[in-house]
């Protein structure tokens, strides 16, 4: 049951009759062409390696953190009192980011 | 929340000073803000006074409730480490993309709310729709967040669950009406202290029971049926798997995750409130280090219990059963007062959030319309703080409406997906699109949201989990991208005089060149 239809059924549960029957219909008309247009996507999904996994989540760590690095210095100080080096904040990303990449290095898979 | 119950008895006379004096401290802190609200923008966005390190806090702590400390833990206890994903890879990329983009686009265009920038870039009825989404959200949100401190005030404290309603409500209320945002934030500091110390010790002694890391894997390992993989941030991509790594990855981590944080009222309205535009992004970078700690403070608690208590009747029984069997007095009373503090600080964010939205894109427009003059300065305080207490009222007399839902923290996540997807994708198109045009938009969030709708009603009929909110996300982002494109493409476009200051070129990369 769609989770939906609990938060449905606390505003109208005199109603919740009306509310199943159309969910049923809906799922019984278009939840098998939609399942046969899923399939094939999940079945590729499903079979590739979970290094390939690894390396998207990890990617898009790495990626984040060199697209910060092509940002221009001014952009990145701007409203900030004084450009002492702790406030450039494409380093605070860099302390933010090489833990996680860590991590998932380690427990991604 | 029953399993808290048990544990309620085992309360020690001084467990009942610590969450009384950590109350009284919330209403001392949040009240004292008071004496600095004098106008509307003091009051909705704190004076522009709030730095990077409260902003930062804030915002994890509003982002973990409760249902998060119960509900999440529970989770890494049925399925291990897969959960963490929601506080890792689902937090840190949109929070940089929210620090580096779109902060500093809200920042200098001016802008106040979403839907605020939607009604601007597109038209009126967008912003409507999407302001009454959202509004229908927080009110929820916080109708359930209420009743949720009803249940664990009447397990802990054995309080009638509509006196602990009320006994929230007027917490909440005494410093969201007369501090706004400032308060709120600041009250949240305090709550987030708290709860990493409750946590944090909650962490250590479950840790030192199952025997280290070692030992909890060696223990979880030795029962039938888990494998290796409850130790894996990643999981197969499979039949029944809840959180298979491609919408982990690629739903939670770009689509989900950016659409909750530069959506979300709550999240924005904090960065608005910095004292400069920099202490608006290194807020959002403090809050992406803070989130590192959630998982382990929270969510390996939960994984530990599994190797000690392998048999609990519900998932969501991890966390009370180890503080049940594991805190000594004292501590006991620090951890209820951590999920208090964790309750609190989502129903004021979402109250006050609630209430400027109201405000700025219902009550103004309407305002300007039938009067012809903008706001006053006085008269925007005045009904904030009313509609403070009127959402909260409202709320509070709606949230025993939840008792007989379950599963409310999927309720919330399911709330969340009908409009994220959607309202991510036309945000974009309209921030970074000159061609996107006011019926594109209107079009892409009305049949997006109606398409998640769809797909959610469909679930397991067409996707490999009972509840797949990830790939409904997905999918409603993209569909809600081709029919804005689409519908785009024939209709009317603004002209470059309309667009000027509210396309990002115009916004953030004219006034770098400027500098």
């Amino acid at each position: 049951m769609s989770y939906l239809t609990l938060l449905i059924e606390t505003v109208q549960p005199e109603e919740k009759g009306l509310w199943v029957d159309m969910t049923e219909w809906i799922r019984s008309t278009l939840g098998p062409p939609l399942k046969s247009l899923h399939q094939p996507l999940d079945d590729w999904l499903g079979s590739l390696p979970m290094s390939i996994a690894m390396a998207c989540a990890i990617g898009l760590f790495v990626v984040a953190g060199l697209w910060v690095w092509t940002l221009k210095t001014d952009f990145i100080f701007r409203g900030a009192p004084d450009r002492n080096r702790w406030r450039d904040l494409r380093l605070w990303s860099m302390a933010v980011l090489l833990p996680y990449i860590t991590i998932y290095l380690l427990l991604g898979r | 929340m029953d399993e808290l119950q048990a544990i309620g008895g085992g309360l020690h006379p001084i467990d009942h000073v610590i969450i009384g004096v950590y109350m009284i401290g919330v209403l001392f802190i949040g009240s004292y803000f008071a004496k600095y609200i004098h106008s509307s923008g003091d009051f909705f966005l704190a004076g522009r006074s709030l730095p990077f390190w409260a902003i930062g806090m804030s915002i994890v702590v509003s982002d973990i409730g409760a249902i998060d400390l119960i509900a999440g833990a529970g989770g890494a206890y049925d399925r291990g480490l897969a959960q963490a994903n929601f506080d890792w890879i689902g937090s840190v990329p949109a929070l940089l993309i929210a620090a580096f983009i779109f902060v500093p686009y809200y920042w200098r265009a001016g802008v106040y709310t979403l839907p605020e920038f939607l009604g601007r870039r597109y038209n009126a009825s967008t912003r409507w729709v999407n302001a009454l989404v959202l509004l229908v959200f927080m009110f929820a949100t916080v109708s359930i967040l209420l009743w949720t401190s009803a249940v664990f005030l009447n397990n802990v404290l054995h309080w009638n669950p509509l006196t602990a309603i009320w006994v929230t409500a007027v917490i909440v209320g005494c410093y969201a009406i007369s501090g706004g945002l400032a308060a709120v934030v600041m009250t949240d500091v305090l709550q987030l202290v708290i709860m990493f110390v409750g946590t944090g010790a909650l962490l250590a002694l479950g840790m030192w029971e199952v025997g280290g890391w070692d030992g909890m894997v060696e223990k979880v390992l030795a029962q039938p049926g888990e494998s290796e993989e409850y130790f894996r941030l990643l999981v197969e991509h499979k039949e029944g798997t809840e959180y298979p790594w491609p919408g982990m990855v690629f739903s939670l981590g770009i689509i989900m995750s950016t659409a909750y944080f530069v959506g979300n009222q709550a999240v924005m309205q904090r960065a608005l409130g910095a004292r400069s535009e920099w202490d608006a992004k290194a807020g959002m970078l403090t809050a992406g280090l803070f989130k590192m700690a959630i998982p382990v403070l929270v969510f390996l608690p939960g994984m530990a219990a599994r190797g000690i208590f392998p048999d609990l009747e519900s998932p969501d029984g991890a966390i009370p059963t180890l503080i049940d069997r594991l805190m000594p007095p004292g501590l006991k009373g620090l951890m209820f007062a951590a999920f208090f503090a964790a309750l609190m600080s989502s129903v004021d964010s979402y109250l006050n959030s609630c209430v400027t939205i109201f405000t700025g894109d219902i009550y103004r427009p309407l305002h300007k319309r039938f009067t012809g003059n903008e706001m006053s300065e006085k008269l925007g305080l005045t009904l904030g703080r009313s509609l403070t207490a009127f959402v909260l009222v409202a709320a509070a007399l709606y949230a025993p409406r939840f008792a007989d839902s379950a599963a409310l923290y999927d309720v919330i996540q399911t709330l969340l997906s009908l409009f994220q997807g959607p309202t991510l994708a036309i945000l974009m198109l309209g921030i970074f699109w000159r061609g996107a045009t006011a019926w594109g938009g209107f079009a892409g969030l009305v049949l997006g949201v109606t398409l998640t709708s769809l797909l959610n009603i469909l679930g397991d009929a067409v996707f490999i989990s009972d509840d797949p909110y990830l790939f409904v996300s997905f999918w409603s982002f993209w569909a809600s991208l081709g029919v804005t494109m689409a519908v785009s493409l024939v209709t009317t476009k603004k002209t470059t005089e309309e667009l000027e200051g509210l396309v990002y070129g115009s916004v953030v990369t004219r006034s770098i060149k400027s500098e």
